[in-house]
């Protein structure tokens, strides 16, 4: 049976390091090796050196990372308890637009972003932002999803998923959401122009309604649709809004409607599903390996 | 992570379901998708 539901859109977000001349840290200089253009952990002595080097510097610029997306939370403080290195986080909800605004605008400052995680849309036209770098699983990275000489890599993904609340009972279609019951309940996790999660919202609407991936036009009409039965909800989905009840019906990746968000249930075809707290654990997006720091302080991708 | 065996095996098992061939968006359909974006987004929830 052909269902328009029966896809999964993989979404990744890219990590991008960020060129020379970005927070003011004190990285230039560690026992002659130049940090900020090594272009991988030999080639700057090895990941002592590059341990010890980070703690000398004392601290590491994030931006964007919920604490909730992808188990930043605990990321961010199992890299400070590890290391020693206080870990800045900005703008926790920003989007990866804001996110390369706050590169340009910060640049040369103690406030500089270290590292961003973006979406590939906003990766692939901000390259000159970024400095080349090659973490030690480079190789095992498909061609595909990083750029040959290091300026970004994917890192992680997920499928996307319509989160819901139980008082709607079962959702089988996108046609369901157009009905009157849903006025002013759904909504993206962002806007489209500018964040990733949103962007690949649309893309599932797309699919679902017939679209390729080749032309994201009827997802783009699909919203048009809602907005224009009055329901459509312009506000961003995160999980306070979730938990208060302002958007009811959210369009996002299945783990983060995996979380907090109880009576949220994916939109598939004859599921019913009840999400528990996710435990506390390793970084679904993690790679594995021993160089945590390496990994970490590359942090990245998704917004 | 799963054929790595470096997965959350608990935490991944309480993720949806999913079935069918995942579509994954190439650098150039994501480019087309965010250009598309830009053209029409705002005037088709405005």
């Amino acid at each position: 049976m052909r269902s328009p539901y029966r896809f999964g859109l993989v979404g990744l977000s890219a990590l991008a390091l960020l060129a020379a001349g970005c927070s003011s840290g004190s990285s230039t200089s560690s026992g002659g090796t130049n940090w900020a253009t090594v272009t991988n952990v030999s080639a700057g002595g090895g990941m002592a050196k590059l341990v010890a080097a980070a703690k000398k510097e004392g601290t590491l610029n994030v931006i964007a990372l919920p604490p909730t997306w992808a188990n930043y939370g605990a990321i961010i403080k199992d890299f400070t308890a590890k290391y020693g290195i206080k870990v800045n986080s900005a703008n926790p909800d920003g989007t990866s637009q804001q996110e390369v605004n706050a590169i340009k605008q910060e640049n040369g400052t103690a406030a500089a972003p270290d590292v961003v995680d973006v979406g590939q849309a906003v990766a692939l036209v901000n390259t000159n932002l970024f400095a080349p770098y090659e973490v030690s699983t480079w190789s095992s990275i498909p061609a595909s999803q990083k750029q040959a000489n290091g300026l970004w890599y994917e890192d992680y993904g997920g499928y996307m998923a319509v989160g819901y609340s139980s008082k709607f009972g079962t959702i089988t279609s996108l046609s369901q959401l157009l009905s009157p019951k849903f006025k002013n309940a759904v909504a993206l996790n962002g806007n489209p122009t500018s964040a990733n999660a949103a962007l690949n919202g649309v893309m599932m609407a797309n699919l679902a309604e017939g679209g390729t991936a080749a032309s994201i036009a009827k997802g783009v009409a699909f919203f048009h649709s809602l907005k224009e039965a009055g329901n459509f909800s312009p506000v961003s989905a995160t999980g306070a809004s979730i938990k208060a009840g302002t958007t009811p019906v959210v369009f996002n990746w299945d783990y983060l409607n995996l979380p907090s968000y109880v009576g949220v249930v994916p939109l598939l075809p004859g599921r019913h599903w009840w999400p528990e707290p996710l435990a506390a654990g390793r970084c679904p997006a993690g790679r594995g390996g021993s160089d945590d720091l390496e990994q970490h302080h590359r942090l990245r991708g998704g917004r | 992570m799963t054929s790595n065996s470096t997965i959350d095996s608990a935490a991944a098992a309480k993720l949806p379901p999913v079935s069918g061939t995942p579509v994954f968006l190439t650098q150039a359909q994501n480019t087309a998708a965010a250009t598309y974006l830009a053209a029409n987004w705002a005037k088709a929830i405005g």
